[in-house]
This record gives C-alpha cells, structure tokens and sequence, in this order.
C-alpha cells in the first residue's frame, strides 16, 4: 500500500479504536479532560513506534533465523513492559507535571491493546518454500505505527472535548451516568468514522 | 457455602465487564456472533483458571520488584499454549476469534485479578474466583453477542469445531411473502419431483430472490445414497441462508452497534443491580 | 545473594523455564495444524470441482508459481483445471484462499481462513463465491461491474483479493494443455 493510503486508512477509515475495539479500557478512564487526553496520546506514540521498531528488528533477525517463532508473545511483551519502565523513569526525572497527570494510566500501557496488536501486526510474515517475506517494508511499517497511535489520539482528544458536556449534563438518566453514555456516544463517533470506509487510494 | 459467595460475587457485584469494566476490547470485538462468544470465554476461562493457579502458587517465591514482569511472562505462555492447542483442536474458533486470542495477555483482567486476588489468596479460593469471574464475562458477553446477531442477522448461527455450518435457526420472522417462497420450497420439496421445484426456484429467481445458494443443494438431491430428512435439513439451511428479514436491524451487526448495545446492557445491568441493593438495604432498614 | 543479581536471575529462570514449556507444547501441536491445513485446502479441491466429480486423487501437485502470494498450486489434468492457494494480507490479517479454474471459466472461490469483520469485508469474502464462479476467464475482476459495485465500502479488502486473483487467472491463461 502507497504512503498516503496508509495514513489515511489509520486515522479514519480503520481507527484503532472505533474500528478495531483496542485500547477502550483508557479511553473511558482517561479521556475526560483534554490536556490528559493529548499527553497521553504523544506518550503513547513514542512507546508504540519504539516498541514496534525494537520487536521488528527482534522477529527479523533473532526471533525467525533461529525458529524461536513461538516465543514471539512471550518477549514482545516483556519489551513493552521494559520499554515502558523506562519512559515512566524518565518521565518521574524530566517530565514531572505529566507524569502527575497520567497517574496510573501510563504503568497501564503496558497492558494497553493497541501496542501488542500494532507489533505483532508489523512482525507478521508468510513462508513460501522456506523463503521468508516480512509484509511491511521499514518505511512503511513506521508510518503505520506512527499514524495509529496518532489516530488514537485523535480520538480520544475528540470524544474527551464530548465527555466534558457529557459529565457536565444533569438530565442523564440515574443508570445512564458515566460509562455507558459515554459508550453510547462511542457507538455515535464510530457510526461517523464508519463514512470513511469507502475511501478507496 | 463462602466458596459459593465468591463465584456469586465474581458474576453479580463485581463482574468485570458491566462493574468493573475490564477488558472491554475482547467483549466489543468478539461479540458479533455467539459461536465466537463461547470460544472466547472458555479461552478466557481457560487463561484465568491456570494463571490464577500458577501465580497463587508461585506468589509467595517471588521478589516483589520483578513480580509484575514475572506475572506477565507466566500470562503471556499460558496464552500461547493456549492459542496453540485451539489452533490444532479447534481451528473454527482459532480463525473467527484471529488476533483477539493471542491479546488476551494484556487483558485487564487476567492482570487484574492475578494482582490482586491471586497473589493474597489460597489455591482453591484464587480457583472459586477464577470461575466466577470467568461465568460473569461469559453471561456479560453473551448476552450482549445475543441482542447483536438475533436482532442484527435475525438468525443464531452454530458452527462446529472445525468452523462449519452446523445449523441456522431463524428467530426474527421473515416477511410474509418470503415466508410463502420459503415454505413453498420445502413442500415442494417434499413432494419429491425434483423437476418442479427447479421450475420453482428458477421462477422465484427471475421474481429477484436471490436462490443461488440453494441451487447448489439440488446436486444432492439427485443422489440417491442420502436419505430426505438429510436433504430438506440442508435444503431449510441453505434457504435460512439466503432469505433475509427485513425487521432486521443491520446496524448492530457493524462496530457501531457494538458500543451501543454494550452501552445499553451497562445501563440495565447496573440500573437493576442497584435497584435491587435499594430494596434490600430498604427491607433492612424496616425489619430493624 | 547481591540484589542486582538476584532480581534478573529469577526473571531469567521463569522465562527460561516458560520458553522450554512452550517449545514442547509447539512440538507436539505443530503436526496437528499443519494437517489440519492440508486437510482443509484438499476439501476444498474437491467441492469446487464438484460439478465435474472430481475426487481428491485427480488433483497433483506443480511447482509453485513465482507470483506474489502464491503458496501452492495444483493442477487436475482431466479437465485442464488449476487451483491456486493464495496467502495476501487483507484489511486485518492474512487471507488465505483457493481460487480454481477449468475449462476457460472461474470455477470458484474457497475460504480458507480470513479474519476481516463481518459488516465489511467478510461478507464481501462470503459472497465471492457466487460472485466469481462461472465467469469467463477472459474476465477482469477489478473491470467488472457486478464485483465492483459489490465491493463499494469494503475495498480494503476488495482489492488486494482482486489483484491477487488476477495473477492466478493471468498464469491460468498462459498454461498450455
């Protein structure tokens, strides 16, 4: 797929979020003011691109040569968790206010869906007669890991302006408040992204 | 009698997707159908039960720096394992459940419940939870995988291990002149010229119904070594998979409709349970 | 024991010991999901070409053609009949199909395994069989009306099934009997 297609199909027509299901769990928690959403969205796109770098160097070059392919869960995830030890120690030193804000949700990346799915998904390859093709080129692979994770943030920081009114609104019914207008609303913003799918490049 | 409670606890006050909204992202993808709802709760009950086992043993051993990495690590074999033996048993379930199988490891809730539940409590407690916990996710998400293939396909589609077809049955009602096509079919059918009822259906075809499917069904019935109840099953499955209703509502079959009807069972499950808490704590406050 | 010694020793051993766990569990399921593969595509052979009552003995194996996504392809010399097993990636993952030809038409299409969403692509997967089965091999798909329009707002995974199939029906057409 061409650059541009790529770019298009993250943000809009196949969001991470609205139509892929990953990574809901924050996006309900941390999405209610706007400034938490954006960082965490940028905290999110630096693990994600870092980690799909690192764990397609490793399927490339140790994980496959050496047929340890099962494993592949197993140290992806150690990575991640390792990698986001690391931004968590830096961002305690250097990012102190941000670090604040995020709380508990930024140890939660780790288990956050969207860096698994989108490493596992640049790390997949078919073997025809022993012969080995990746199916994302480097270029293309940190276009689609950059612009998911932009994506991401594009709409949590859309739906945390809608949460605002929401939360603010006192005419929700008693059983209606918190998650599950919020999810209704959800269903509202994908139905709008879903205009997208016919986008054809 | 407690370990019953726990079970109860783990499906009514804290069921870990309308209480405490864990791992929505599995319920939300894999609640199109409820063939793949069943395969994704007993993978999940699978994962919760032995890593619930494994770190409630292993919990007193560890260091409690490293204890989140090495909970992580044991999760994440136990899913490959897994995937693996539903990739050799079960490959129906393996195909329809994709990538949602092997994202079970950083599911909230095998994480969750391993850090909080499983490393402070005895094996056979940490095993109750894992059942309950496990039959609250099964009842949350197959209710919400039922309302969406019921009123979204209007039919319940069963398939086998392997991922065939099994059997089609119709809940939401075709329209009546559907409903005559279909049945003049099977009468015809069972009448047993095997010439008319190419002349009905060719008919019915030029009408603009869309018949291909069963047409494919009349080389069976040319061959004499299957006995009729064989062939009107197949021939009523293959009709059940051409007609459509129109009272269907095609929005809850696409990711939008997810998110809706989840929204709306939060809301009622929440709603009742509270409700019901409210008469409780009323009836209470009477009798004293 | 040092601290920075004891910490790293423990992970390394629980991943050591996962991994051997693991290595076995692989061993002894990796023949049955190759079977089961082979299984799968040998049945669809056979009900693709059931309208010339084909049986599972009439098809041999070829070698495999040097086209992009092409994993095996397979010949049936009393119809002068070919099927090709395709692996592309779609919208979501890899999809993974049989496409057969016989007698200068489509013959048909077989799902192996795919995992596009239902509303979107796998329905458009669902309906290729009706879609393909039957057309003149002269035929385009991406050129032709009835797919084109079948696969509004699910080309993501339109296209690349249609690219795919084209190479598998351009090597077909240059096969001499």
């Amino acid at each position: 797929m061409s650059i541009f297609a790529i770019i298009i199909a993250c943000l809009f027509s196949s969001n991470i979020i609205l139509s892929n299901f990953l990574g809901i769990c924050p996006f309900l928690g941390i999405s209610k003011k706007p400034s938490n959403a954006i960082g965490m969205g940028l905290a999110l796109t630096f693990v994600v691109t870092m980690s799909a770098i690192i764990c397609f160097a490793l399927e490339k070059y140790i994980l496959v040569p050496l047929g340890l392919d099962f494993l592949q869960l197993v140290i992806f995830i150690l990575v991640i968790a390792a990698f986001v030890q690391f931004v968590e120690f830096f961002m305690k030193k250097y990012l102190v206010s941000l670090y604040k804000a995020l709380g508990i949700y930024l140890p939660l990346i780790t288990t956050n869906c969207v860096v698994l799915f989108v490493a596992q998904k640049v790390a997949a390859y078919t073997e025809l007669n022993g012969v080995i093709t990746f199916e994302y080129t480097f270029i293309n692979m940190l276009v689609y890991a950059i612009f998911t994770s932009l994506g991401y943030m594009l709409v949590i920081t859309l739906f945390s302006f809608i949460r605002v009114r929401i939360d603010s609104n006192k005419e929700t019914p008693e059983a209606f408040k918190g998650n599950s207008i919020a999810l209704i609303t959800t269903s509202l913003m994908a139905l709008a992204f879903a205009a997208f799918m016919g986008l054809s490049l | 009698m407690k370990k019953l409670k726990i079970i109860l606890n783990g499906i009514i006050n804290e069921n870990p997707t309308f209480v405490l909204f864990l791992g929505m992202c599995p319920v939300l993808a894999t609640s199109s159908s409820i063939y793949s709802a069943i395969g994704m709760s007993a993978c999940v009950f699978l994962v919760l039960l032995m890593s619930n086992i494994s770190i409630s043993l292993i919990a007193k051993f560890t260091p409690s720096e490293i204890r989140i990495p090495v909970y992580i690590v044991i999760i994440a074999t136990i899913v490959t394992a897994v995937s693996l033996f539903v990739n050799a048993y079960a490959p129906g379930i393996y195909t329809t459940l994709g990538s949602y199988l092997q994202l079970i490891v950083v599911n909230c809730i095998i994480l969750g419940r391993a850090e909080s539940y499983a490393s402070k409590n005895s094996v056979v407690n940490s095993i109750m939870d894992a059942i309950g916990i496990s039959l609250g996710f099964f009842f949350a998400l197959t209710i919400v995988a039922a309302l969406r293939e019921i009123l979204g396909t209007g039919v319940i589609t069963m398939k086998d291990l392997e991922g065939n077809v099994t059997s089609i049955t119709r809940i939401i009602p075709l329209a009546k002149e559907d409903k005559v096509v279909y049945d003049a079919l099977i009468t015809e059918f069972k009448i047993g010229d095997v010439n008319s009822l190419k002349e009905l259906i060719s008919e019915y075809s030029n009408n603009g119904y869309n018949l291909s499917k069963i047409t494919k069904e009349l080389k069976v019935i040319t061959d004499e070594t299957y006995g009729t109840k064989e062939v009107v099953d197949a021939l009523k499955l293959a009709a059940n998979q051409s007609f459509s209703s129109p009272y269907e509502i095609g929005l809850l079959a696409q990711p939008s409709g997810a998110f809706l009807v989840l929204g709306f069972c939060v809301a009622g499950f929440n709603g009742a349970r509270k409700a019901i808490a409210n008469k409780k704590a009323a009836k209470a406050a009477e009798s004293k | 024991m040092n601290k920075f010694l004891k910490l790293p020793l423990f992970l390394g051993t629980v991943v050591g010991a996962c991994g051997l766990l693991l290595a076995v569990v692989y061993k002894s399921t990796e023949k049955k999901i190759a079977s089961n593969e082979l299984a799968k595509s040998n049945q669809a052979y056979v009900e693709l070409f059931s309208a010339y009552n084909a049986s599972a003995s009439d098809f041999e194996v070829v070698d495999t053609p040097n086209f992009e996504g092409c994993t095996k392809k397979v010949v049936n010399k009393t119809v002068n009949g070919a099927c090709y097993n395709m692996s592309i990636s779609g919208r979501n993952n890899t999809i993974k199909f049989v496409v057969a030809f016989a007698d200068n038409k489509y013959v048909g299409y077989s799902d192996i395994a795919n995992g596009e969403d239902s509303g979107y692509g796998k329905d458009l997967i669902e309906s290729m069989g009706d879609l393909v089965s039957g057309l003149s091999a002269q035929t385009k798909l991406l050129e032709y009306s009835t797919y084109t329009s079948a696969m509004a707002g699910k080309s993501a995974t339109g296209e690349p099934l249609a690219k795919a199939i084209e190479l598998c029906r351009a090597d077909y057409m240059a096969m001499t009997w």
